[in-house]
């Protein structure tokens, strides 16, 4: 799970719920396993191109006293892609286990 | 633990600095620093270790500058002539693959309508000129090429084995129909055909007139006269008689013609064999006997080939699309084999380069 659409789609879905800076987003991705070989830094440049494309908004927060921190926050345009990229998942999802499925029944249908 | 910090973002920016607008570059760092000290202090507190100690494993965990560098390069929509420079990588390996099979990819060989010399130089003009590209696509890139290169190249092996496997109908390994000629071709192979039938009768005749020969005027005219012989044989573009203006006969020796001691007949027309030298009798008839019963024995093979591919002609214009035949293909699969490990070779070489000239250049620069 590293190619740079997915990527993409992991970064808007952890923003789906609430706004969260750099170094959270990366932390969920990494925790679920989504940066793949991409090291922390790597997921930086994604977020910037999801900014560009306007699919994110950035400001600087110096409000919790503690250093700086920029927070993401999905826009609408960011929310239809990531429903798109659901859809996709989804489909390729029920592919894949209709697919898995089928299988046992028809080794065992060959069986019987 | 800033310290460690502080270098490892002088050393992102070295990397990305020519590249990246001041501004965002201002970003970039000032966001790789809030994310660096947040995973230090983190894990300073998780493993209980002192915060110098952490910085590291926070740097090692955000990657190496070279690598963050590329990333943002890669993804900061990077232009060529107005296209992503994949593109241009493309177009010019295929163009410069093009130039490297040139003899093969335009059927030079079979048809022998192409390979002039200055044909040649402006290919080779062309290839250099498409490898200066590529280099340009590779360098504006920020990434290896080896995945789009093997696509591009497994692309090009299919299409040229299907492109010359429609282009030539038949083939016997030397030669073959113009699907696009086809008309042509065909009409001229039938002459050919002709011509090797004419041949085989006047050998016959020859070998009997030479045999019986007592002297030199009890051979007919056809068999001394280039120009009489490519008449009788119907080579109507003088082929023999071109080939006798060196020969000087003298009173001992006479112009004869005598047989080769094979016989090739071309879709193009042209037949080999029969050859003009100046000789005595005695030489011209051991000549003859010699090399004519060979001759005749060789003309049945060659109608043969022009029949094969005759018959693939009517093949082809009964609908049958494709041809495979690996005498055709095959010299242009194999350059395109070759040809494709030095592209990756210089794909590599670029970016490996590039990558450490861009940050020893910003090095001096800073």
């Amino acid at each position: 799970m590293a190619f740079r659409g997915d990527i993409c789609a992991l970064i808007l879905g952890s923003l789906e719920n609430e706004p969260l800076h750099g170094y959270e987003i990366v932390r969920r991705l990494r925790q679920s396993g989504g940066v793949g070989k991409l090291s922390e830094g790597q997921v930086y440049p994604y977020l910037h191109r999801l900014e560009e494309e306007q699919k994110v908004t950035a400001e600087w927060n110096t409000e919790t006293g503690a250093a700086p921190r920029r927070v993401y926050q999905i826009t609408p345009t960011g929310r239809k892609a990531l429903a798109e990229q659901k859809a996709i998942w989804k489909q390729f999802v029920s592919g894949i286990g209709a697919l898995l499925e089928s299988r046992p029944a028809t080794q065992e249908g060959s069986d019987a | 633990m800033l310290d460690y910090i502080n270098w490892y973002l002088v050393e992102l920016k070295l990397r990305i600095t020519p590249r990246i607008p001041e501004d965002r570059l201002e970003t970039i760092l000032k966001e790789s620093r809030s994310h660096l000290v947040q995973s230090s202090e983190r894990i300073a507190l998780e493993k209980g270790i002192d915060t110098c100690h952490a910085a590291l494993l926070a740097i090692e965990d955000f990657g190496s500058p070279e690598k963050v560098a590329q990333t943002y390069l890669r993804e900061s929509h990077p232009r060529l002539f107005g296209t992503k420079p994949i593109v241009t990588v493309i177009i010019s390996a295929v163009v410069a693959t093009f130039c490297f099979c040139y003899p093969f990819v335009t059927l030079h060989g079979y048809f022998d309508v192409f390979g002039e010399s200055w044909q040649y130089l402006f290919v080779g003009v062309l290839g250099i000129f498409s490898l200066v590209l590529f280099a340009m696509g590779c360098r504006a890139g920020y990434q290896s090429n080896t995945f789009t290169l093997l696509a591009t190249s497994g692309t090009m092996v299919l299409g040229s084995i299907l492109l010359l496997s429609f282009w030539i109908v038949g083939s016997n390994g030397y030669q073959g129909f113009n699907r696009f000629h086809l008309g042509r071709d065909v009409s001229t192979a039938h002459s050919t055909l002709n011509k090797l039938e004419n041949l085989a009768r006047y050998y016959q005749a020859g070998k009997t007139a030479f045999a019986n020969a007592k002297t030199a005027s009890d051979v007919a005219s056809e068999l001394t006269s280039p120009k009489l012989a490519d008449k009788v044989i119907g080579l109507s573009d003088a082929w023999l008689e071109e080939r006798s203006h060196g020969n000087s006969p003298s009173p001992e020796k006479l112009s004869y013609i005598i047989p080769g001691s094979s016989v090739s007949g071309y879709v193009d027309g042209r037949v080999w064999g029969p050859e003009v030298e100046v000789l005595t009798l005695k030489e011209a008839q051991n000549s003859w006997k010699e090399n004519a019963d060979r001759a005749l024995q060789s003309i049945p093979r060659a109608e043969n080939d022009l029949n094969v591919l005759l018959a693939s002609a009517q093949e082809a214009r009964s609908g049958r699309l494709f041809f495979l035949n690996r005498d055709v293909y095959s010299e242009t699969v194999a350059s395109i084999f070759t040809f494709t490990p030095a592209l990756l070779i210089f794909d590599w070489v670029l970016y490996v380069t590039g990558r450490r000239r861009k940050a020893r250049l910003n090095q001096i620069t800073a």
